[in-house]
């Protein structure tokens, strides 16, 4: 029952040369941008007619969508665009006005979705929930055309899903994240770029990911590991390696209420709750408020995050280990827009920061040796359980080796 | 070589090699022969007319059910309250709008049918356009847009844009991550009164009758509330409301699964119904609040934000509506505000 068409060019005007013209090898779904006008109800009728193991083509030029894009429930499909650059086919959703994702695609195994350019949702360019194998590589997600203040929230956006590669991506302008894993089992986030976003890279409540040299730079903050309350799966597990994160001193313009709203501006690294990180090898310079702050959710809710009401939460981060990183001009000009922050410097009486902030809240049972610090790095403890009051810049207690994560491997 | 006109001034080529659209094979809604009367929505014998106890609001669309299951075989109610249906059986879904709600004798503009079809031990989607005569209806995979003005049962006048479904947002709400399954028959929703001609009577018990149950069905019964009556307590009737505006997505292996709020009516934990649940991906749906609900203060509840808002990228339900429920927020709003007030920032 599922045969609709098996093969649509969808074209405004000359019909003569797409009489003449066949999909390029490879696809077996084609479409065309319509030109000026909506091109969601033809490229919609392409993916509903799409059976199990297909290719969807996007030809090059530039698409205009009023609604969303629902992928549902096939296993083995790919969306490709046919251009040489994924900025040669442009997926817009600028003129969206029903639904908020972009592109959703729910439920699919074996998915891949390569070279093209996704823009300006209201909500979230690129979402996936609950696929198994999902790749997305040679992607360019972001908002352009929408105000600061109606920016939508992740650019590319899998969650629930496992073994999931994001590789040679660039995502901007996001209001939350560029990059967002979220409750991912298996993850490799690798060779991107992100940037111009309130969060560049988030790994949230995920279980075995790696985040491998890619750039994190001009966001609000560089790269986070996040484990967040209330959430379905907790997460454990992360190594960031060879990464550049550089100047991510964006003024914060997340929505109030959001937990990246709490995030300040300078931030390189944060680490939220997170258990078993690996920071390895990256480079961390001229982010102005830290390189790295890594604080329990406990800082967080005096920051002004919601409580957490979720019994067996843990809410403190343990067993870090950075080595092998070069950490430098970080700290310089702590953002003055982060009440938390300003508390710190007040408490502290300095007015610079150092590469490394953590605030000193173990869980009982816990040592300064569950953050291990190794190389070169200023450090300060900011000494949250004890009022901000018995702050200290001696990096000794943490100088200790953690223990080496396997690379993820699906 | 074949062509066609699509919406929205597109032109569809399928080329020779590939399938066009098979029209005659159950591409009109009259193949099924539902209906005796399309227009009046009078069923044909063996389709069964019914109603839910809470109903999802779409843009104040009527609604009109029902249900064929293939002569000599039965449903079988299973102990947790879902129920299974055999090889062949069709649920029906019409949406139509009255042209004043306040007076249903003044007509009806019908939209779509929908169709859940088991086939190959599985449910299959179907969608239909209805044409203006409404003698019958159109399949339509990828959806449509509807421009429809009518007056809701409180007087407002509202044109829309309504969209009818593709069958991949379909599966949206009635799959999530899983398989495909009905959402309003279930026990707790049919346990419901319905005139099918003799006057009230109790739909299961009805069915039952009419011997296409396995079993006959158990007497105690849980039913969700009716969450337009007025004289059942807050409580149930906002539960129930969430439940059949939100859970379809909002629920263990819906497609809002992620965001760790899940408001089907089995829920009891506090926080997976939002109680001081800070948002996991809201953006601009926060509105400015830190937690789904804040006990005693719906102003500060982003629940009660995002359902009054009619603006993509922040309303919920983020599909397939257009509107805002106003009954639907001013009993959220009610119930939340009922709530013993607790705050959220200090546990």
């Amino acid at each position: 029952m599922r045969q609709f068409f098996s093969c649509i060019l969808a074209l405004t005007g000359i019909l003569a040369t797409a009489c003449g013209s066949s999909p390029p090898a490879g696809c077996d779904v084609y479409v065309l941008p319509g030109g000026a006008g909506d091109d969601h109800a033809a490229v919609q009728a392409a993916i509903v007619g799409l059976e199990a193991g297909q290719t969807l083509c996007f030809g090059p030029g530039t698409f205009g969508f009023s609604d969303e894009l629902t992928f549902s429930g096939l296993d083995g499909i790919t969306v490709r665009g046919t251009g040489s650059a994924p900025g040669d086919v442009v997926l817009d959703f600028a003129a969206q006005t029903a639904g908020a994702k972009g592109m959703s695609f729910t439920g699919m195994d074996d998915l891949t979705v390569e070279n093209l350019t996704v823009l300006d949702a209201p909500g979230d360019n690129l979402f996936v929930t609950g696929s198994t194998n999902l790749t997305l590589r040679d992607l360019v997600s972001g908002w352009e055309s929408r105000p600061m203040d109606a920016r939508g929230r992740y650019a590319l956006y899998p969650v629930q899903s496992t073994n999931v590669l994001v590789e040679n991506v660039e995502a901007y302008g996001s209001s939350d994240a560029g990059i967002y894993v979220g409750q991912a089992t298996n993850c490799i986030v690798r060779d991107s770029l992100a940037h111009d976003n309130v969060a560049g890279i988030e790994i949230e409540n995920s279980l075995n990911c790696d985040v491998l040299n890619n750039v994190a730079r001009d966001n609000t903050g560089g790269i986070l590991v996040f484990d967040l309350p209330g959430l379905p799966l907790r997460g454990m597990g992360t190594s960031l390696r060879g990464n550049t994160i550089e100047n991510n001193d964006l003024t914060n313009f997340a929505e109030p209420g959001t937990i990246v709203s709490f995030l300040p501006p300078g931030t390189g690294i944060m680490l939220l709750a997170a258990n078993v990180v690996e920071i390895e090898g990256n480079t961390i310079t001229g982010n102005d408020t830290t390189g790295a702050l890594v604080i329990g959710y406990n800082t967080a809710e005096a920051a002004g995050a919601g409580a957490p009401m979720d019994a067996g939460y843990d809410p403190f981060t343990e067993e870090v280990w950075f080595h092998g990183n070069t950490f430098s001009d970080n700290g310089r000009m702590p953002t003055m827009e982060s009440d938390a922050v300003a508390l710190v410097l007040g408490a502290a009486g300095t007015t610079t920061l150092e590469d490394v902030l953590w605030d000193g809240d173990l869980a009982e049972g816990d040592t300064e040796m569950t953050l291990c610090i190794e190389g070169d790095a200023t450090f300060r403890d900011i000494d949250f359980p004890g009022g901000l009051g018995m702050q200290s810049t001696d990096i000794a207690p943490h100088r200790c080796m953690g223990t080496a994560r396997p690379p993820v491997m699906f | 070589m074949r062509s066609l006109a699509l919406p929205g001034g597109l032109v569809a080529l399928a080329l020779g090699s590939c399938a066009a659209p098979a029209a005659g094979e159950l591409g009109h809604l009259s193949d099924w022969d539902l209906f005796l009367d399309p227009a009046n929505q009078v069923p044909a014998p063996g389709v069964i007319p019914y109603e839910i106890n809470a109903p999802l609001f779409s843009d104040h669309a009527s609604k009109h059910r029902f249900l064929r299951v293939p002569e000599g075989t039965t449903i079988t109610i299973e102990a947790d309250g879902s129920w299974s249906f055999p090889e062949g059986t069709v649920i029906v879904k019409t949406f139509g709008f009255l042209l004043d709600g306040r007076d249903p004798s003044l007509g009806e503009q019908l939209v779509e049918t929908r169709l859940l079809v088991r086939e190959d031990g599985r449910w299959v989607p179907y969608v239909y356009r209805w044409n203006d005569e409404e003698t019958d209806a159109v399949r339509m995979p990828a959806g449509d847009r509807v421009e429809v003005a009518f007056v809701d049962a409180s007087g407002e006048a509202h044109e829309i844009t309504y969209r009818v479904p593709n069958v991949n947002q379909c599966a949206n709400c009635h799959g999530g991550t899983g398989e495909i399954e009905p959402l309003g028959l279930r026990t707790d929703q049919m346990d419901h009164l319905f005139d099918f001609g003799a006057g009230p009577e109790n739909q299961i018990d009805h069915l039952a009758a009419l011997g296409l149950l396995s079993a006959p069905p158990a007497a105690e019964r849980t039913t969700l509330t009716d969450y337009t009556d007025e004289s059942a307590p807050l409580e149930a009737r906002a539960r129930a409301y969430l439940h059949a505006n939100c859970s379809h997505c909002h629920r263990d292996g819906g497609a809002a699964d992620q965001s760790g709020l899940w408001l089907n009516i089995e829920i009891t934990e506090p926080v997976r119904l939002g109680i001081c649940k800070p948002p996991a991906a809201a953006g601009r749906g926060t509105g400015g609040r830190s937690v789904a609900i804040w006990p005693g203060d719906s102003e500060r509840s982003i629940m009660t934000f995002r359902m009054a808002s009619e603006e993509p990228g922040i309303k919920m339900p983020e599909l397939p509506t257009v509107l805002s429920h106003d009954e639907g927020v001013a009993l959220v709003t009610a119930w939340i505000d009922a709530m013993e007030p607790a705050d959220c920032a200090s546990p």
